[in-house]
């Protein structure tokens, strides 16, 4: 999965209803990272990197930008973006602005199933399909489960 | 689109006014600050999570400060950035 920034900053904003679902989340995240699974890992686009930090850093200033940057970083990988992968966002960016499209274009680069977000980017169908965090969790619960029935969990 | 009605509130006169020039510094309405507020109390139905990862409890509400302390950041930050503009001038 790709984690949107909408979903990170709900976390660290703490805001409202949503941000329960982003901490569940991220626990399900952390609780596969410590557990060595690989299977469903989580990136966010590079761009959900700085644009965390730069809101974080207008709001809370640059100590808690830090902490969070780094934390957030612990977490998730960074999906990887070079020039093809900032061309191809370009070329769907008439549509979509360049941080949005960079997402879509790591979702694919990582081969991730999901986006995790819950903006709809003005339109009825995105180019990548969309989860909500709340919507993610039962997939955790699933997976868990199977993979305590097979003995590899 | 959600339906909205109308509902009177006895306020503060001082909390009303201070609640009214925050709405107008960040260009938004009375109505809207009381809406967010509303929506982000925690549910009475759903059970409380306890969080479980040390990392997940340091990120959670990390960025929540005072209206204060948010100006005072922001401020800092335009000091900073305009010490570092006279510095790319010369």
């Amino acid at each position: 999965m790709v984690i949107g920034p909408d979903i990170v900053l709900d976390l660290v904003f703490a805001r409202g209803r949503d941000a329960r679902s982003a901490v569940m989340l991220f626990d399900a995240i952390a609780a596969d990272t410590a557990a060595g699974v690989t299977s469903r890992r989580a990136y966010v686009a590079p761009t959900t990197v700085t644009e965390v930090y730069a809101i974080v850093l207008h709001e809370a200033g640059v100590g808690k930008a830090r902490q969070v940057t780094w934390r957030l970083l612990d977490l998730v990988q960074v999906a990887p973006a070079g020039k093809s992968e900032y061309q191809e966002a370009v070329s769907l960016s008439s549509d979509w602005e360049l941080a949005e499209a960079l997402q879509f274009v790591a979702c694919r680069s990582v081969g991730a199933q999901y986006l995790v977000t819950n903006e709809d980017f003005g339109v009825k169908r995105a180019p990548v399909l969309r989860r909500s965090a709340a919507e993610m969790l039962p997939l955790f619960r699933r997976h868990a489960t199977a993979e305590d029935r097979t003995g590899q969990g | 689109m959600p339906v909205k009605r109308p509902k009177n509130l006895l306020l503060d006169v001082g909390v009303l006014q201070y609640g009214e020039a925050y709405a107008t510094y960040h260009g938004t309405t009375l109505s809207q600050l009381v809406e967010d507020f509303l929506k982000s109390l925690p549910s009475i139905t759903e059970p409380t999570y306890e969080v479980k990862s040390v990392a997940v409890w340091e990120l959670y509400g990390a960025a929540v400060v005072t209206p204060e302390d948010a100006a005072q950041q922001r401020e800092i930050l335009e000091r900073w950035r305009r010490r570092r503009g006279r510095r790319g001038k010369a």
